[in-house]
Order: C-alpha cells, then sequence, then structure tokens
C-alpha cells in the first residue's frame, strides 16, 4: 500500500463541496481511501489518526487545501492523483465562471447591499462569532446555524442584539422561519396567525409542520438556539422573540417551545410571557406544568399538544382533518410490522435520534413506562451515559449532539 | 426598541449567506433575494490576530473610520503657491535635510538615497564633494522624513533648505503640504545621481523656473488640484505612475500666466519646455494634492483608516489615523516589474519614496483602471488593470467621490483603507512604482507594482491593543 499528500496552498473551498469531492474520489479505482480537506488542525489530527500522513503535512495551514489519498501500488499513484485534481478542476472553472457576482468579502457585501436584513452564518464555527459580531455591528438580524460556539461569545452577541433590538438567532440554530421564507433546514409552511419562539430546532420544525397539517399556518418562527434557556444565558433571545411576536398585529397567539430550560430562566421567560396581551401556549419538555399555569399560561405536555392548542386558540380556525387516533394507528401498524420481525433475546430499547427534542420527548415519554432509560442528551443527568458509544440496558441516542456533528 | 424587528416582520426578506451555499440557492429559488459570499476564513485563521480584529469591531470604531471617511471626502487641494523651503516650512533649519519613508539613518540609508543626500549638500555648498559630504552628515545634518513636515518627495525625496516647494492647501481644513518640483528623468537627484549636469539643473530650478513659476502662480491665482486629478483620471492617468494628462493640463492652466510674467521671452520658452518634456512633472503635485487630503484625517481616535505608507529604500512603513504619529514598518520589498534595457532585477533598489501617498489616498495603483496605456507594467492586459483597481474595493471602506474610473460606469475609486480589511482579507494594497538602480546616480531602471509588507499592518493592529 502507498499514499501521498498533496498540499495546494491558498486554496480555499468549504467543508461540504470537499465532503462530496471526497465521496467520489474514494471511488475512483484502485483507490483504497481519499480525503481532500482544507488543513485545519483538527482536519489534520485526523489524517494522523488514520495514518494517510508524512512530514510536509505540517506546513499546512487552514487556507491550503490537502489531498491524501492511499492506493493499492506506485501506479495507481500517479493516475489517482491526477483523476482527484481533475475533480478539482472541475469545480474550480465552474467557480470561476461565477466569480464576477460571487463576493469574496463578507464587509464589502454589507456594503454594498444596505438592503440585507438578515445574515445566515453557516461557517465553522470558531469563525461564526467574529463575522456574526460584525452583521450585529451593521445592524442586521443575525441567524447562526453554526455550532461550537462558545457560551462566553453566544452572551455576549445576545447581549449586544438586545441592545440594538436585533434577532440574534443561535448559536446552533437549525430553523427559522421569517415572513413565511424558511431559513437554513426550515420546511415551508402556510402563513397564518401562529408565532413560535423555539430553542429547539426539531421541536419548532415538528410544532411548525403539525401546526401546517392541521390545516393551519404560521407568521414567524423564531429560533434561539439551544442554550439560550440555560442559566449562563437567561433567555435572552426567547425574552426578545416574546416581545416581538406580542407587539406583532400578524401573531394571534405564541408558542415556546424549549427542552427543559434552567428554573430560574423558565420563571423570567414565563413572568414576560404572562404579560402578553395574546394567548401564549407553552411547550417545555418535561418542565412542571404547575409553574407554567401558575403564570396563566397553556401548558403543553408534548409538541403535537402544542401545536394542537395553538392552532384551536388561532382564531376562526378549526382543526382540519388531523386527529390524534388515526395517526396513532398508522404508526401502531408499523410498529407492529417491525416487532414481529424482533426475537426474545431482544429485550433493551434502542433509540436514534437525530435531534435533540425529540429525542428527549420520547425519553420522557418512555421513562414513564420502563424505568430508568440512558442517554447522551442531558435531560437527566443521573442517566447520562458515560460515553456515547456504549449502550446500558434502555438507551437512546441523539445523534444531532455536538459530540456527533 | 423593536422598531428593527418590526422593519423585519414588515419588509421583504434579503439574506447575506456566509458558509453553506445550498441555504442561498434554497432562498433564490423562493424568490427571496439572497447574495452568497465566497467566504474563507478571515487573517488566514491566525487565532490571535482574529482576537485582535475582532476587538476593533466596535460602534466606537465604526464611528472614528466615518468621521476620517468624511474628512477624506471632504479634502480640497489647491495649489496656492511657490516658496523657499526654509522659509515655508515650518520648523526647516539650514541643517535639516528631509528623506522619503520612515525615519532612516545615515548609516542605513540605500545608494540612492545616500546619493541624493550627497547631492543636496553639494547643492546647498554645504560640501564640496562626496568626501567633504560624508564627514558631516552624521555629525552637522538633521535627518527627518518628509512626512514630518507636512512634506512629500518622490524616491529618495530629498529636500533642502534652499530648495524651492510647491504650497498646497487642502481648503477644506487649512492644513498645508508641500513637494519639490519635479526634475526630470534620467540622472537626477531624487534617483540618486549628484553629477554636475544635476546641481546645475537645480540651480536653474531655483534661479529661473522657481521664480517664473511663483510669478505665474501670483498672476493665475490658486489652482484647483482636485479638479485636475478628477479630469488627468478620465485622460488616461491614474497620477502616479503615468501624470501625462495631469501635466498637460497644468500646463493648459499656467502657460498664459507664464507668459505675461516679465521675464525674457527665451527664459519663458525654457520653462515651457521643460514642463512639457518631463510626463512626471505633475506627480510633484498630485503627491502633495493627496498629502494635504490625508494629513488632515491623522489623529482621529479609534480610526483603523491607514492614513500614510512610505518608503525610504530601506524600510517600508505605514501610520494610521488612529495611531498618532506612529510608524509601523517592515522591510521594504521588491518591485515585481518591467526593466528598461539594458537593467534587471539584479540591478534595483528595494521599493522607494513617498509617492505611495496617492495609493494612500485612493489614486495610483487603485486608480489603474483609468490608466490603460501604462498595463505594460502591471501584466499586459488592461482587464489585468481593472482587476487591480476593483480588487481594492474589498479593502477599503468608501469609494471616492471626487476621482472617477471611466471602464468602472464612472464608480468612485477605492478610498479609505482599512488595516482591518487588510489582514482580514490577505488582501494588500496595489502599489504602481518606478524603481531605482540600487547604485547611487544611475536613475531609473524600470517600473512596476509592488505591495506593502503585511507585517506593517499587523503590527499597527497590534498597537492598537495598547
Amino acid at each position: 500500500m502507498k499514499h501521498k499528500i498533496i498540499i495546494k496552498k491558498n486554496s480555499y473551498y468549504d467543508s461540504v463541496s470537499l465532503m462530496q469531492l471526497s465521496d467520489k474520489a474514494k471511488l475512483l479505482p484502485n483507490v483504497l481511501d481519499a480525503v481532500i480537506s482544507m488543513g485545519t488542525e483538527t482536519n489534520i489530527n485526523f489524517l494522523k489518526d488514520i495514518d494517510l500522513f508524512d512530514g510536509h503535512l505540517d506546513t499546512a495551514g487552514p487556507n491550503d487545501l490537502v489531498i491524501a489519498i492511499r492506493v493499492e501500488d506506485e501506479r495507481a499513484l500517479e493516475s489517482s492523483s491526477k483523476l482527484i485534481e481533475n475533480l478539482l478542476n472541475q469545480k474550480e472553472s465552474s467557480e470561476q465562471k461565477a466569480s464576477e457576482d460571487k463576493p469574496v468579502s463578507f464587509d464589502y457585501t454589507l456594503r454594498k447591499n444596505a438592503d440585507a436584513n438578515m445574515v445566515l452564518v453557516s461557517i465553522p464555527g470558531e469563525y461564526a462569532y467574529y463575522e456574526s459580531k460584525k452583521g450585529l455591528i451593521a445592524d442586521k438580524h443575525v441567524m447562526i446555524f453554526s455550532d461550537n460556539v462558545s457560551v462566553e461569545q453566544e452572551i455576549q452577541l445576545k447581549e449586544m442584539a438586545v441592545s440594538k433590538g436585533l434577532l440574534l438567532m443561535g448559536p446552533d440554530c437549525g430553523t427559522a422561519i421569517i415572513n413565511g421564507v424558511p431559513l437554513a433546514f426550515a420546511n415551508v409552511i402556510p402563513q397564518g396567525q401562529i408565532g413560535i419562539v423555539g430553542a429547539s430546532g426539531t421541536g419548532s420544525q415538528q410544532v411548525s409542520s403539525l401546526i401546517a397539517r392541521m390545516g393551519s399556518g404560521i407568521t414567524q418562527l423564531i429560533g434561539t438556539g439551544g442554550r439560550d434557556l440555560s442559566e449562563a444565558v437567561g433567555g435572552k433571545m426567547m425574552l426578545l422573540g416574546i416581545d416581538a411576536l406580542n407587539e406583532d398585529p400578524k401573531t394571534k397567539v405564541i408558542v415556546l417551545i424549549s427542552k427543559p430550560p434552567a428554573e430560574s430562566v423558565m420563571e423570567k421567560v414565563l413572568a414576560s410571557a404572562s404579560k402578553c396581551s395574546k394567548p401564549v401556549v407553552v411547550c417545555f419538555l418535561g418542565g412542571r406544568k404547575d409553574v407554567i399555569e401558575k403564570y396563566k399560561l397553556i401548558a403543553a405536555d408534548n409538541l403535537e399538544e402544542a401545536a394542537l392548542k395553538a392552532v384551536q386558540l388561532a382564531p376562526g380556525k378549526t382543526i382540519g382533518g388531523y386527529s390524534s387516533e388515526n395517526e396513532l394507528s398508522a404508526t401502531g401498524g408499523l410498529a407492529e410490522i417491525e416487532k414481529a420481525k424482533m426475537n426474545s433475546n431482544q429485550k433493551y430499547i434502542r433509540g436514534l435520534y437525530a435531534g435533540g427534542t425529540l429525542c428527549d420527548e420520547s425519553i420522557i415519554y418512555l421513562r414513564q413506562i420502563f424505568g430508568t432509560i440512558y442517554s447522551n442528551t442531558t435531560i437527566d443527568a443521573g442517566t447520562k451515559l458515560t460515553d456515547s458509544r456504549i449502550s446500558m440496558r434502555d438507551t437512546i441516542i441523539d445523534l444531532g449532539d455536538e459530540e456527533f456533528t | 426598541m423593536l422598531q428593527k424587528i418590526e422593519e423585519l416582520f414588515s419588509n421583504k426578506l434579503s439574506v447575506i449567506n456566509l458558509g453553506i451555499e445550498s441555504f442561498s440557492a434554497d432562498l433564490q429559488s423562493q424568490n427571496v433575494k439572497s447574495i452568497h459570499v465566497r467566504w474563507k476564513p478571515p487573517a488566514s485563521g491566525n487565532k490571535e490576530l482574529l482576537n485582535l480584529l475582532s476587538a476593533l469591531y466596535t460602534d466606537g470604531v465604526e464611528s472614528a473610520n466615518r468621521k476620517v471617511l468624511e474628512i477624506i471626502a471632504n479634502g480640497h487641494p489647491k495649489l496656492i503657491g511657490l516658496g523657499i523651503a526654509k522659509e515655508v516650512i515650518p520648523n526647516f533649519t539650514e541643517k535639516t535635510i528631509l528623506h522619503a519613508g520612515p525615519p532612516i539613518t545615515w548609516e542605513n540609508m540605500c545608494g540612492p538615497m545616500r546619493g541624493a543626500v550627497i547631492g543636496g549638500l553639494i547643492y546647498e555648498g554645504l560640501a564640496k564633494d562626496v568626501e567633504a559630504a560624508e564627514k558631516i552628515v552624521s555629525t552637522e545634518i538633521t535627518f527627518s522624513p518628509c512626512h514630518h513636515f507636512h512634506t512629500v518627495g518622490p524616491m529618495a525625496g530629498i529636500v533642502t533648505a534652499s530648495m524651492p516647494v510647491w504650497i498646497v492647501k487642502n481648503d477644506a481644513y487649512g492644513n498645508l503640504a508641500y513637494a519639490t518640483m519635479n526634475e526630470g528623468l534620467g540622472k537626477v537627484l531624487r534617483f540618486g545621481a549628484y553629477g554636475t549636469e544635476v546641481i546645475q539643473r537645480l540651480d536653474w530650478m531655483r534661479d529661473e523656473l522657481y521664480p517664473i513659476l511663483k510669478q505665474s502662480l501670483d498672476i493665475k491665482g490658486e489652482i484647483d488640484l482636485r479638479i485636475l486629478i478628477s479630469q488627468a483620471l478620465q485622460m488616461g492617468d491614474e497620477c502616479h505612475n503615468r501624470n501625462k494628462a495631469f501635466t498637460s493640463l497644468f500646463l493648459r492652466e499656467i502657460a498664459p500666466a507664464i507668459a505675461r510674467t516679465d521675464f525674457s521671452n527665451e527664459q519663458k520658452a525654457k520653462v515651457l519646455e521643460f514642463i512639457h518634456s518631463n510626463d512626471h512633472f505633475g506627480l510633484n503635485l498630485s503627491m502633495p494634492a493627496s498629502k494635504s487630503i490625508m494629513e488632515a484625517a491623522e489623529g482621529i481616535e479609534n480610526s483603523t483608516i491607514v492614513t500614510t505608507m512610505a518608503r525610504n529604500g530601506t524600510e517600508f512603513g505605514i501610520r494610521v489615523a488612529g495611531l498618532k504619529g506612529k510608524w509601523f514598518t517592515a522591510k521594504s520589498p521588491k518591485v515585481r516589474g518591467l526593466y528598461f534595457p539594458g537593467y534587471t532585477e539584479n540591478d534595483a533598489a528595494l521599493d522607494l519614496g513617498d509617492s505611495v501617498i496617492t495609493e494612500t489616498s485612493g489614486i495610483g495603483g487603485f486608480a489603474m483602471a483609468c490608466a490603460p496605456a501604462i498595463v505594460g507594467f502591471v501584466g499586459g492586459k488592461a482587464s489585468d488593470a481593472l482587476d487591480y483597481s476593483q480588487q481594492m474595493y474589498q479593502i477599503t471602506l468608501s469609494e471616492s467621490k471626487h476621482f472617477q474610473i471611466p471602464a468602472l460606469n464612472f464608480r468612485g475609486t477605492a478610498t479609505g483603507i482599512d488595516i482591518r480589511k487588510v489582514i482580514e482579507t490577505g488582501i494588500l494594497p496595489i502599489i504602481n512604482t518606478g524603481i531605482a538602480h540600487k547604485n547611487a546616480g544611475v536613475g531609473q531602471v524600470g517600473a512596476g507594482l509592488v505591495n506593502p509588507p503585511m507585517e506593517c499592518f499587523e503590527k499597527a493592529l497590534q498597537n492598537f491593543k495598547k
């Protein structure tokens, strides 16, 4: 076996297109393994881990392109690296054609587009703070899709946003719908009368989709990022979102969605929601219903119930063809089919989720029936797996967690 | 308080996308305006620089920079007269010698600058020859950068006490700037030549050219240099490496007044011929014009805009509006260029001269797209010139109201170099420049392009921390 490292200085590609390229390269004849990536520290360590490494890899920096391939023999080395370069060049030439209308500097784009009102940030987390701050200074609302942004940076950005009256959605905000337009990973939802502030991307997606299926629609879906209701961040964006939706004349009902918030923050958010002139449905998974009701707000146990209650409260709307019973029997049928495939030795639950809130919702539900459920989410410190890769008895894993992304 | 969110909810969404390109495509397919930025890690991913940069993105810095841009935009250079250096430049003594670039000692001066100093001493009568000159340089002479005396000088930039200087006034702020008169090409003082013909020409410039032009200006009255530069840019000059149009325009302004002076016809004709024969005569007017614009912006606290770039042939130095009086220097780079027949890169001095004040104020290389006639120096194609000038918009904060580029639909030139943008994008200011021979007295050997060292900008950035 042979391997080869090629470094192209100062050729930046975004990681998504490089991942696609790596996939294509792996399919080339005689190639055993191929990695095409930027020379970041993380990527270089990764290459060391899989033993695709030689000395001059240390000269690569984050703006340098690294091509690493492993092949059967010397002959394949030459032909394969040529083929990979061709793959790259295809990309390059098509990009070059479009280069005129593709600005290279964020600041310049900000300056030339005064009418822009939203900056959508999905660059590596270590740079997200830096660029987002520039967006806020230029008086733009910002949505940060990126994760791996520190709590300190999140707090600074949100303080700045609140002081300027700007939305700072995120970090790690996968979903938002503004003026009917889905941003990042969101669904096209009809416009309606329900406004959502969600600290949970999957939860917000689920509720907004259900609202659509129930024949209703939404005004705005403001994402806050999953840490907004933590003690440290203090619910800054949810508080601003509540105020904004309360002022918005098109919004008639407000829905708040979160994983279990920090106690003190929950009280603060609920107190603020209770001052709204509109009905507020609160779905804090695993949160205490009595606290919500103490503030004269409408509590929902799960995401489906949140959607149902919101639609019922929206003026002039009745639930369309949707019924929980129908949903249940359809899913029940699927469950029966799967159950038939299992053997008697299989006795524990295994759940793989691509979304923290859906994972939490299941755990909350299942532990009422089966007791302890182990997981990598932090819904209950006592049942957290020490190693997410090793299951314990009944285990449900969220694959969307930062450790996997 | 919620006004900006209300505005968002009641207007069309318009997005700037950084990162995953498909997000932008998704928006466009829904007829939502979205601009995808071809983002790459700022400052090449250097964490230390990023932290420093990040601390400089504040409302305070933004407003300081807006103020500087306003000062630059208001800048209105006018030629108001001529005078003798020691009589008109404040604090200029008999033994003062000004030079180009950041501060430097005699020991560290490059060949052409040493030659020009020797020539200056002979011209002043302070020394008879090279030997005598070298004896007094370190004991009797006070060297100082031109920039410390509101002055700019091309190449070696040597200014001595009895040299005549143009006086340019920034009409908006009242500050004055000075520069000597351009001697022409070939064996001249600014390239370090100090032979008899050089000294004789300087004598003639003081004894005939100066009094005739001074009287002409008295007759003519002040000349608006901002308008001359604007017009020259539309006639194929970029006002650093090409000054043919500027020089011609100036001659049109001054010629009738020259004719009306009380000198002999032969004397007047010689003056007209001298100006006509030197395409760079206008450079020594575009330079103090640029200087007067930029000096007005010095000392605006917190501003990250560059107010000076200058080279002494040993070091390249920059100064920044918010860091008054401080030079940030690094080794002077080599110029990438074309050489006149008989010369090669091995003959070249390192980058030299104050003429880069033109780029600092948004002309020169920043207006390269105006000057297709000299694209030979920058790669040969007119599109190269366009590319260079367009790239500068990525590192500047505004576009000139007065200086426009016809080929870019009269877009204003890129103005107001921001050290943050330079470091972030890795794009360095582009400078058109002449190349001096490394030995004193040979003269110009070529012309081409050069960039300041990134180190200058990094040092300035680090200084903001303090």
